[in-house]
């Protein structure tokens, strides 16, 4: 999770090997997707799928859904046209929708039944790992929660890992086993969802948490939430990255970029000189 | 923001109702050639420009069968006559061909060249700019900056030049006409190419492991064709101008071949003495066709246009 622009959706394109990293690696499974040879990076598709954001988009409207649903398993060769025909009924059937859709254009569908179908496209080639990129920002909430429920069920079901990238924190807190919370380009903190809501270790998280409205809008706002622009990616501060809009920024956090460091539990990591919540590190020891 | 009905029960069956009911017993959609067709048949215009292109191809193809004339001898003993003669319903020219035969003989020069102009020209420019806009990078740009500088001068002095150097007939006259043509119809397709290969679905299909081919022939193609229909028929169009631009220079299929430019160019010279006859024809069926070409065109594009389309 992350504000807009902090790089969640470059992440994951690049996750799924749709846009290079301009420096470093990606590894799934162990091995180096950017190294890949091209018959295996076509092996490689089969694993990793991404759900789009935007469900019109990503589907040519020209086509009807039955085709669209049969292009992955086409493209990879599976089965003849007859087993992709059951295979596209059976997608359907996991996702909710009527098999009398395939004969449909995707203008037809509603918003919730077209991101459905996006989720049938990605699970098509039975990944191990789907990368949904905001795959329910644009929907209404009661929509929303249909989608993501059916997501969860799917998960379960199905054995997938999602990489699930959102700027939503109730539907992350929702759905999340693990959290990584993005800030310009960097991972500021990662760990399990319970752990990063109840006690976050990075005033960016803090920051994020606060800025979202309680359900009741008489309660006193709590904690102090996020004010200022996001500095430009392309010429980030000086040493910590969060330091122009942090509350608890001092002189060391302009000079050195902090490294990842895990200070309350095994697992939870921040990049922070100064955690909240955990006890000073020899860090903010010689700085003080 | 909240989330209220994140604990609303889930499962297939549960979360099939909420958004908008999709009927399974609802007939499928129209194919997209039958909802194109249903959106063209709504323009009045475009129903006018096809009945006058069908029109004028009756006259210039099945009149002479009705009406047949000699085109290649003249006969001075019925020069000049006006409208209304006998056997000369539209009189007849200063060398005694007869007007209405003429305007059949030389339509068919005028829409055969002009039809196989505006398709080659199309085709060329489609494939040029198709290239250009899905590879991208050096490749484009050099192909680009070849139409740039053509484009830069004019096309009727382009035309001019090449028909006063090779002597024109019928083929000839294409591909000369084709040759300054095919620009805009590549810079146009390129720009579509350029728009379509960065889209989302373009990208998912290439996720799944589909190649450039795929891309091209299954998704930016289909996707381009409205565009390129369009185009042609504006390609036609500016076409039949052109050849009645030489014509009226003087640059096309010399004597006693005729185009309805050619039959402008030899009338004018009469008006002076009120052969009016000799003009309106020509004129009219260039102004009708052209006309009928571009309310075609402009059907068509809206006909492509998938928002459009109701089913």
């Amino acid at each position: 999770m992350g504000e807009s622009g902090c790089g969640k959706s470059t992440l994951g394109r690049m996750a799924v090997g749709l846009e290079p990293p301009t420096g470093g690696t990606i590894r799934f499974a162990g091995r180096d997707i950017g190294a890949l040879t091209r018959r295996e990076l076509r092996a490689h598709r089969r694993d990793v799928q991404l759900m789009f954001q935007d469900s019109y988009a990503s589907m040519d409207p020209r086509m009807r859904v039955g085709t669209i649903l049969r292009e992955p398993l086409v493209i990879q060769g599976i089965g003849d046209r007859a087993a992709q025909e059951r295979r596209v009924a059976a997608l359907l059937d996991d996702v909710g929708l009527p098999r009398g859709a395939v004969d449909r254009y995707p203008h037809e569908f509603s918003g919730g039944q077209r991101q459905r179908l996006g989720l049938a496209r990605a699970l098509a080639l039975s990944p191990s790992l789907v990368v949904a990129d905001e795959p329910v920002s644009a929907l209404d909430v009661s929509v929303q929660a249909q989608i993501l429920n059916l997501m969860r069920d799917l998960q379960r079901d199905k054995g997938l890992t999602y990489l699930f990238i959102s700027h939503d924190l109730a539907v992350i807190r929702h759905l999340a086993d693990t959290v990584g919370v993005m800030y310009l380009g960097k991972l500021v903190e990662t760990g399990p969802a319970r752990d990063v809501f109840a006690r976050p270790l990075h005033p960016y998280t803090r920051g994020l948490l606060d800025t979202v409205n309680a359900p009741d809008p008489a309660a006193p706002a709590a904690g102090t939430p996020l004010t200022g622009e996001t500095p430009s990616a392309t010429a980030p501060p000086s040493g910590c990255r969060f330091r122009t809009r942090c509350p608890v920024a001092r002189a060391r956090c302009a000079e050195s970029e902090p490294e990842p460091t895990e200070p309350t539990a095994p697992g939870h990591r921040v990049a922070c000189h100064f955690p909240l919540g955990a006890a000073p590190g020899p860090g903010a020891v010689s700085n003080a | 923001m909240t989330a209220p009905s994140m604990d609303a029960p889930s499962g297939a069956g549960a979360a099939r109702s909420g958004d908008d009911d999709l009927s399974a017993a609802a007939p499928a959609a129209p194919g997209p050639l039958r909802r194109t067709l249903a959106v063209f048949a709504r323009s009045r215009l475009a129903l006018i420009g096809t009945a006058v292109l069908l029109g004028l191809l009756a006259l210039c193809y099945l009149g002479p069968l009705l009406h047949p004339t000699d085109q290649t001898h003249t006969d001075l003993s019925q020069a000049g006559l006006p409208p209304g003669s006998p056997g000369h319903l539209l009189g007849t020219t200063d060398l005694g061909y007869d007007m209405l035969g003429r305007l059949m003989y030389g339509g068919q020069t005028s829409l055969e060249v002009g039809l196989a102009a505006g398709l080659l020209a199309t085709l060329f420019g489609t494939v040029y700019g198709a290239v250009a806009g899905y590879f991208g990078g050096w490749a484009d740009a050099a192909m680009m900056r070849v139409t740039d500088a053509a484009l830069a001068i004019p096309a009727l002095f382009l035309l001019v030049v090449v028909a006063a150097i090779v002597t024109p007939s019928k083929p000839v006259l294409i591909l000369i006409i084709a040759s300054v043509a095919w620009l805009s119809p590549a810079r146009l397709i390129r720009g579509e190419a350029l728009a379509l290969r960065s889209r989302d679905y373009v990208h998912a299909m290439r996720l799944m492991g589909g190649g450039g081919g795929r891309a091209v022939f299954r998704h930016i193609l289909p996707g381009a064709v409205g565009t390129v229909v369009v185009n042609a028929t504006f390609q036609i169009a500016d076409a039949i101008l052109y050849v009645a631009y030489l014509s009226f220079l003087g640059l096309s299929i010399p004597p006693p071949a005729a185009d309805w430019g050619s039959m402008l160019s030899a009338g004018i010279t009469y008006t002076q003495v009120g052969h009016w006859w000799l003009i309106f024809p020509p004129g009219l069926a260039v102004v009708l066709v052209v006309a009928a070409f571009n309310f075609v065109g402009d059907g068509l594009r809206d006909a492509f246009d998938v928002r459009l389309q109701k089913s």
